[in-house]
């Protein structure tokens, strides 16, 4: 074991050097890609994977045997499950070559939660078993039937706030056997922000209450002015979704008001109180989130920037985004 | 029960792991292949229920354990036998701790391994035939193993295996024609020291056995080149018994001889080749009598007997796998015509003093009442032929005296009986005799032109030495049973015993049992026995003979490119794009004339923004194109577009190629 370990570290920088080198060769060699990628047959590349190597030994292990016994129908073995073996490797490339990979979305996430980066894979010809990873983290498996296309979704984590970036994608499949793995790389130079994390719900009271009282003059929500229902598009309030009549088996609608104009408030970083500028920002992730959840209009002020108020998921995003950069060294930002 | 996918993918490797493992249920100690089953058994019933696999203190300890018992009860872990029972004990062990796909893969190699071993046992067609199935229900499971547990439906993966292995069996072809094959080996064979020797022995005790069991196994077959022997004229030689002690008969050790046996009048020659199944022994066999062999075979000239002499293969002496040999044989040769050195004289003249003394007697006065030797071994003959001497499978014991015993009491016995007693009768009144053993006749098989002797077909019959003629071949048996003579083995069985007994004789089962035999003859002829020989004989064929390992080597390039371009072309059919959609269809090729007029679609382009901007660029274009584009996108995205939308989307196609034309001439 102590000899083992010994050799584990420099075997293992050697190998952490080898994939930096390969990683920069690659890069130079098919350049930035922001739009669908088709994947050529000339960046497929592929390599036996552990599997693969025990089987090849296991193949000149029974050749051996085949040859020493001078025994034919041993040999004739042998030479069938290499005939395999080497279809199977020609099929692993093919598997990928001809692919096509285009970016389709990305959710930020609040600092903690995964970031979920998809990807649409398409192909004139049924595909099984392609994987994508970024940086080890693995999607789930997708095969395509011939013509079709899939989404996967990488999920990478995050810690603080901030953006993450995506600067290279492995395409790989082990199909058929799992003997080679065949891969690619793309460079989508893809990034997303991630929003602060919001504070727990009671870490340092509500809203400034100046505003906070101009939004809830003593109006409940039940008192607003029911006016239409329209369908659902992304970014509505949940609680205005129309459950009941979905749960009765209609579509996804949403109700709207006349009448509920609150006076908006606007959030202002300024009036966080607190030293620390996370905890700061935290909270007023929350103070968003939560008037979002409440439907209310609201607005935000980060220094010199001004969020003019407004509700709904793209204004919440709008107004979560300046949190994820703000007050961080340029080459974050 | 309801199968979970992880329960379908255990099954599948469990279920290829037993057919692998069931051609060694036949020599397999019946607690290694119960500790698999029940390994088998209760992993499945663990993935069903949900239990606990154990631990990995528990499992070195099995480990261990099993180890020990292979070492205990075969005395080595070496060899094929050992190897086995490790194997299927070690496959028992990871089945234990199966989850992940690695080791399903680790189990799926054993099973490999011991089809491996399977046909390392025997290369006979039907195991051939049952190892594919193995290996093709093993391949369908290393693909159902890893891949994602949801999917595979059940046909799937043996779909898969099945065009693996379809696709491989040409590379596979080529390889086995052109990987050149070893003369000799890397390592001594540790096997076949235990295997027990079958067919003719060394020495032979008339009276130690009260039954013959007559084996229906092939002992060896042999091709004509020419003319065949007749019926009664083949007499295979095997052993020759000189040595006499009064009950046995053994083989005298000594060397052999570079030069043939001095005969005469052997004219009439017989070419033919000997296929020789194992008899872990060193003798082979050759028709009667052998006056010309290939320098690779010793033969002792002075008994015209052949042994096995390892020159071209280095695991010295016996017969361990089938043999073949080419050999010339005259049938109406006289050996030693005329003179018989004074040593062999004297030892084929031996008898031990005061032995059977009733035989001596009467050999003695039988032979004063002949007059000559000839007349006198025409006595023994009648004698036996004519005073109740019976000829059958089942013979009594004899005691200490069993020449004298069966001479006068019993008068029962088979060939080995009569064969001794006369020698005995012959060496007693003065003629120099000796036991030949071997086998006697054998059956044509028309399918495959060759002669299949049987071990059922086993004989012992006598030679004397007479001034002028030198060694003549008497059967004694003949005198007793003569259809045992004219038949050969299968007349033999009619009367006495084996499995013909119980099956009426049908001409058509005796036909279909030729038509087999035929086949694993040829079977044998080209797959088994393909050596260096075989391998350049086939250059030959291609015109590469005169290259040698050169010749191979162009040979498996050649056949490696072919192969190489078959499987593309194969993969570029199965990559190859599928037909699309006919909506699809219509929008690309609407796209594409639009290109085609210099107006070509962006990459993240949709068909709205596209629309708009080619009616900007080309305002010719514009009715036709924004039409057409609003027929695609309701055909495309309305929830309930039919085939109306299709054909409207189909019609309208034409005016926007039209119009594209138009304005790119």
């Amino acid at each position: 074991m102590g000899a083992v370990s010994a050799l584990s570290g420099p075997w293992r920088a050697l190998r952490r050097l080898a994939a930096a080198r390969v990683a920069t060769w690659s890069r130079r060699r098919v350049g930035t890609e922001r739009g669908p990628v088709s994947i050529n047959r000339r960046r497929v590349y592929i390599l036996p994977t552990g599997l693969g190597l025990a089987y090849a030994a296991m193949l000149f292990a029974m050749l051996l045997a085949g040859l020493n016994y001078a025994n034919n129908l041993a040999l004739l073995l042998t030479f069938l499950l290499a005939g395999a073996g080497w279809v199977a490797m020609h099929q692993c490339h093919h598997n990928l070559a001809g692919l096509q990979v285009a970016p389709a979305g990305v959710r930020p996430p609040f600092a903690g939660e995964p970031a979920d980066f998809s990807f649409q894979l398409s192909a004139l010809s049924p595909r099984q078993d392609v994987l994508l990873s970024v940086a080890g983290h693995p999607s789930a498996t997708i095969s395509l039937e011939a013509g079709s296309s899939g989404v996967a979704t990488v999920a990478l984590p995050t810690q603080r706030r901030g953006r993450v970036r995506i600067d290279r994608l492995r395409v790989e499949s082990v199909f058929p056997l799992g003997l080679f793995t065949a891969w690619t790389w793309i460079h989508p130079e893809l990034e997303c922000l991630v929003y602060p994390r919001p504070a727990v719900r009671d870490a340092g009271g509500p809203p400034p209450a100046a505003d906070a009282g101009a939004a809830h003059d003593g109006r409940a929500p039940g008192e607003e002015d029911f006016a239409s229902l329209r369908a659902f598009r992304d970014g509505d309030a949940p609680r205005r979704i129309a459950w009941k009549a979905w749960a009765r088996g209609g579509e996804l609608v949403v109700k709207e008001y006349v009448g509920a104009a609150h006076a908006p408030v606007v959030l202002d970083l300024a009036a966080v109180q607190g030293a620390d500028l996370e905890a700061r920002l935290a909270r007023l992730a929350r103070w968003i989130v939560d008037a979002e959840e409440r439907g209310d209009r609201y607005g935000l002020r980060v220094g010199e920037l001004e969020v003019p108020p407004g509700s709904g998921l793209s204004h919440r995003n709008r107004c979560l985004a300046p949190l994820a950069t703000y007050g961080l060294p340029r080459d974050l930002q | 029960m309801i199968a979970t996918p992880g329960l379908r993918r255990l099954f599948a490797t469990c279920g290829a792991l037993t057919v692998a493992l069931l051609p060694h249920l036949g020599h397999l100690p019946m607690w290694i292949v119960a500790s698999f089953a029940l390994t088998v058994a209760w992993r499945l019933v663990a993935e069903h229920r949900g239990f606990a696999l154990p631990s990995q203190g528990l499992r070195v300890i099995a480990a261990l354990a099993a180890v020990l018992a292979v070492l205990l009860g075969y005395r080595t872990l070496n060899g094929l036998d050992a190897g086995t029972a490790l194997l299927t004990l070690m496959a028992a062990l990871k089945l234990s701790e199966t989850r992940a796909p690695r080791d399903h893969a680790v189990l799926i190699f054993v099973g490999y391994l011991l089809c491996l071993a399977t046909l390392l046992y025997q290369e006979s067609l039907p195991r051939l035939g049952f190892v594919l199935l193995a290996v093709w229900l093993l391949t369908a499971a290393l693909a159902r193993s890893h891949r994602p547990v949801g999917a595979n439906s059940p046909l799937r993966p043996l779909l898969l295996a099945t065009r693996l292995l379809g696709f491989g069996l040409p590379l596979a072809a080529i390889l086995f024609l052109f990987v050149p094959r070893l003369e000799g080996r890397f390592w001594a064979l540790p096997t076949h020291a235990a295997e027990a020797s079958t067919g003719i022995g060394d020495e032979m005790t008339p009276g130690d056995v009260a039954s013959l069991a007559l084996s229906d196994e092939p002992a060896f077959r042999a091709w004509f080149h020419d003319a065949r022997p007749a019926p009664e004229q083949r007499y295979w030689r095997v052993q020759v018994l000189e040595q006499f002690d009064g009950r046995t008969w053994r083989r005298l050790a000594t060397g052999a001889d570079a030069a043939p046996p001095p005969t005469e009048n052997d004219e009439r020659l017989l070419g033919y080749k000997v296929a020789l199944e194992p008899t872990n022994r060193p003798w082979l066999v050759g028709l009667e009598t052998v006056v010309d062999w290939p320098r690779t075979l010793a033969v002792r000239s002075r008994s015209g007997q052949l042994s096995y002499h390892a020159v071209a293969r280095r695991d010295a002496g016996n017969v361990v796998s089938r043999f073949e040999y080419e050999l010339r044989s005259a049938p109406a040769a006289r050996v030693m015509a005329g003179a018989l050195p004074d040593d062999l004289q004297r030892r084929d003249l031996q008898l031990p003093p005061g032995r059977a003394p009733r035989s001596q007697k009467l050999a003695l006065e039988l032979r004063a009442a002949a007059g000559t030797d000839r007349a006198y071994i025409a006595a023994v003959l009648a004698r036996f032929h004519e005073q109740g001497y019976e000829y059958t499978l089942e013979p009594p014991l004899l005691g200490a005296e069993a020449t004298d015993e069966f001479l006068f009491d019993t008068r029962q016995g088979f060939c080995e009986h009569f064969a001794a007693a006369f020698a005995v009768l012959m060496r007693a009144a003065g003629i120099p005799a000796r036991v030949v053993l071997g086998y006697q006749g054998g059956d044509w098989n028309g399918y495959g032109d060759y002669l299949l002797v049987r071990q059922s077909s086993a004989h012992a019959w006598d030679e004397v030495w007479l001034q002028g003629s030198g060694w003549v071949r008497v059967d004694p048996t003949a005198a007793v049973a003569p259809e045992r003579v004219r038949q050969g083995g299968s007349g033999l069985l009619r009367s006495g015993g084996g499995l013909q007994r119980v099956l009426p004789d049908w001409p058509w089962l005796g036909r279909a049992r030729q038509l087999w035999d035929a086949t694993r003859t040829a079977w044998y002829e080209g797959m088994v026995n393909f050596d260096p020989l075989a391998q350049q004989r086939l250059l030959e064929r291609l015109g590469l003979g005169a290259f040698g390992t050169q010749g191979l080597a162009i040979a498996l390039t050649i056949g490696f490119v072919l192969v190489a371009l078959g499987l593309s072309a194969w993969l570029a059919w199965e990559f190859r794009p599928r037909p699309l959609d006919p909506l699809t269809r219509a929008w690309r090729a609407a796209c594409a004339s639009l290109a085609a007029a210099g107006l070509p679609r962006a990459g993240a382009e949709g068909p709205l923004d596209y629309a708009r901007r080619v009616a900007g660029a080309a305002p010719a274009l514009a009715p036709a194109v924004t039409e057409f584009v609003d027929a695609y996108v309701r055909a495309r995205y309305l929830p309930h577009a039919g085939p109306a939308d299709l054909e409207r989307v189909q019609a309208l196609l034409g005016a926007v190629q039209a119009r594209a034309r138009a304005l790119r001439a």
